[in-house]
């Protein structure tokens, strides 16, 4: 027997009536209290149900048949009404009912998530996890069957996270995971409790389903919210975090140049953001931080071109081999924060550090995409950034009573792992090849902080190139020639080679005495210019105009 | 100078337990009862009342912590009261 469904015009009415007003009511609900933003959001996100899921389908319900026939009266009126509803209910496009049931039974279901608050509540939330397999199964059937099932679990990403926690699963398509993730992040600023967690869960799970997907992981930066969730929610795993970034904004226009103009897109957002609260004041949240450190290696040349003659805006422009893009990333000034937003994190600081000694190899090696003189300007850059970080800091400091934390301590030990990493031999490996060799973690989870000293950028860069050029000078007999070296004998240089050894070791040993660093980088200069390297090592340096780094502290500690 | 911090403290929970309140009395709390199988019934509308009572749930949690917090900022206050006391 089929029920009866007929609707009151007036009911109807009067439900309309009081959801419109509820959501009236919803808008004026605010506070600036810090304690009362989960309360906020809670309104927000049942002023969201009800204007996404019950206006709709009361607007559809007042203007189907069956309302408009369940105005008449009388027998032949009700006889209207009733083949009007079955009508209306049965018309091909509609949503299935057995997907309607299961969307409440995921609405069900995520009111059943259990909390975590400790390894043994962990070990009960795993168990039953694990125990929705199938449901997870049933719905990635339907998601593959039915886009406009898929459209609507993603719709309902912000009332039931447990869809993204599902995903982790079984094997649900890459697209729906990348909407899904956009959904979710999209508005997921809870703070605390059992609903920061599921929310916070389902968006790290979803994040991790696709790392091995870098152009999907680009798309998905760049929706609406994504960048500035990504940034700045700190219950997200930061690892993933960390590898998004590295993934969308490194990987991704490696394995496709055509996609680096949307990776600036993507940077460009991040500039903004970096200005403006809470990343102005904070930083990007540790995982942000670390990758965008890392990917920025890919944008190092055309950025530092953008960079030159101090032009405002920071205006970059496909070089070679890039497809066509021309984008303004912002005033210099705000790319100098965006800098400063990833510097107070340690880790980041190695991985920019990094990619400044990656950058000097480069521009020292046989085929250069930069030159001596852009890195010097890209370093200049961060030593602005690390500066006003500090300053900053130091307000703060005085103000609020905090502690004094010291940014860009770790730089230095990132620009020694990119110059000393892979010495003279592989001293061709460009900037880009260099962003896919993973030193993230591995470098910064064995140094401490406090074991390296200094955080004059400029002038730790200086020295990098000056023991670059050192390297280059004994690997390349060609360029020995062409600055009047070419009889340098082979004693002399194995001489050299082996003060480098040394100064490599020294420099990538994080307790290393820093005096005893000084004294091993004089070594090798000092011998370079003893065997006639001196004019090489003055080309080097005045050419690029790099003698202005030297205005820096000197006294700097690479 | 700990009276005034002591004000401050109380008329900040008088806010977090005014908002409670507002919460607690927002004309989404009465849509349940306007939103039965007599006005609508069906799959699509169930899944409507359901998130309305997931919703509603999420409110009177929040509204609940409203009111922890205010305790709290109260029992600051009075800290403060009985530090300028002294």
């Amino acid at each position: 027997m089929t029920p009866h469904v007929g609707y009151d015009p007036q009911r109807i009415r009067r439900l309309v009536r009081a959801t419109i007003e509820s959501i009236e009511a919803f808008d004026l609900i605010r506070s600036d209290e810090p304690a009362a933003a989960d309360a906020v959001r809670a309104a927000r996100n049942a002023r969201r149900n009800l204007e996404d899921a019950w206006m709709p389908l009361l607007r559809e319900i007042e203007s189907s048949d069956a309302m408009v026939a369940a105005r008449g009266l009388g027998v032949a009126g009700l006889r209207a009404e009733w083949s009007a509803t079955a009508r209306w209910l049965g018309a091909p496009g509609g949503p299935a009912v057995g997907h309607d049931a299961l969307l409440v039974d995921i609405a069900r279901l995520d009111e059943q998530v259990p909390l975590v608050d400790d390894d043994e509540s962990r070990a009960e939330y795993d168990t039953w996890l694990s125990g929705q397999r199938d449901l997870a199964i049933d719905i990635a059937r339907r998601v593959r069957a039915d886009p406009e099932f898929a459209d609507r679990l993603i719709a309902a990403a912000y009332s039931a996270p447990v869809i993204g926690l599902l995903v982790g699963l079984t094997d649900f398509p890459a697209d729906f995971r990348a909407d899904l993730l956009a959904a979710t992040l999209a508005d997921p600023w809870w703070e605390s409790g059992w609903e920061m967690d599921k929310y916070a869960g389902a968006a790290s799970t979803l994040i991790g389903s696709m790392l091995d997907d870098p152009a999907r992981c680009l798309d998905v930066l760049g929706r609406d919210g994504a960048a500035a969730a990504l940034a700045g929610w700190p219950p997200l795993d930061q690892d993933l975090v960390a590898g998004f970034f590295v993934a969308a904004l490194g990987e991704a226009p490696l394995r496709d140049r055509d996609l680096l103009p949307v990776g600036y897109a993507s940077l460009k957002t991040l500039v903004g953001l970096a200005n403006e609260q809470p990343f102005d004041g904070d930083g990007f949240q540790p995982g942000a931080a670390t990758g965008l450190a890392h990917a920025i290696a890919v944008y190092v040349p055309s950025l530092i071109q953008g960079l030159e003659n101090e032009h405002v805006p920071v205006e970059v422009k496909s070089l070679g081999a890039d497809s066509e893009f021309d984008l303004e990333l912002g005033t210099r000034e705000e790319v100098v924060d965006f800098f400063g937003a990833i510097v107070r994190t340690q880790a980041a600081q190695v991985e920019l550090g990094a990619v400044i000694g990656a950058s000097v190899r480069d521009a020292l090696g046989p085929r250069p995409q930069v030159t001596v003189g852009d890195v010097a300007e890209f370093a200049e850059l961060i030593d602005l950034a690390v500066d006003n970080e500090d300053e900053e800091l130091a307000i703060a400091a005085s103000t609020r009573r905090t502690s004094m934390l010291r940014v860009g301590g770790m730089i230095g030990l990132g620009i020694a792992v990119g110059t000393a990493l892979a010495g003279v031999s592989s001293a061709s490996r460009s900037v880009a090849e260099y962003a896919s060799a993973n030193v993230t973690g591995g470098v910064a989870g064995t140094v401490r902080a406090d074991t390296v000293g200094g955080s004059r950028v400029r002038a730790i860069a200086y020295q990098s190139i000056q023991i670059e050029a050192c390297r280059r000078f004994v690997a390349d007999p060609d360029l020995r020639r062409a600055h009047g070296a070419g009889a340098v004998g082979a004693g002399p240089l194995r001489s050299i080679d082996a003060r480098l050894t040394d100064l490599g070791a020294l420099l990538t040993d994080p307790d290393a005495d820093p005096g005893e660093r000084q004294r091993a980088i004089l070594n090798v200069v000092g011998a370079v210019r003893a065997a006639g390297g001196g004019p090489y090592l003055d080309a080097v340096l005045e050419e690029n105009s790099v003698d202005d780094l030297t205005e820096a502290d000197s006294t700097a500690d690479l | 100078m700990s009276n005034t911090r002591a004000a401050d403290l109380r008329r900040r929970a008088r806010r977090l337990r005014h908002l409670a309140q507002t919460i607690e009395t927002t004309p989404a709390m009465h849509l349940e009862r306007l939103a039965g199988e007599d006005t609508w019934r069906g799959p699509r509308p169930r899944l409507c009342r359901e998130l309305l009572r997931r919703n509603l749930a999420q409110l009177h949690r929040a509204a609940d912590d409203l009111r922890w917090h205010a305790y709290l900022l109260e029992q600051q206050a009075a800290a403060c009261d009985a530090l300028a006391a002294r």
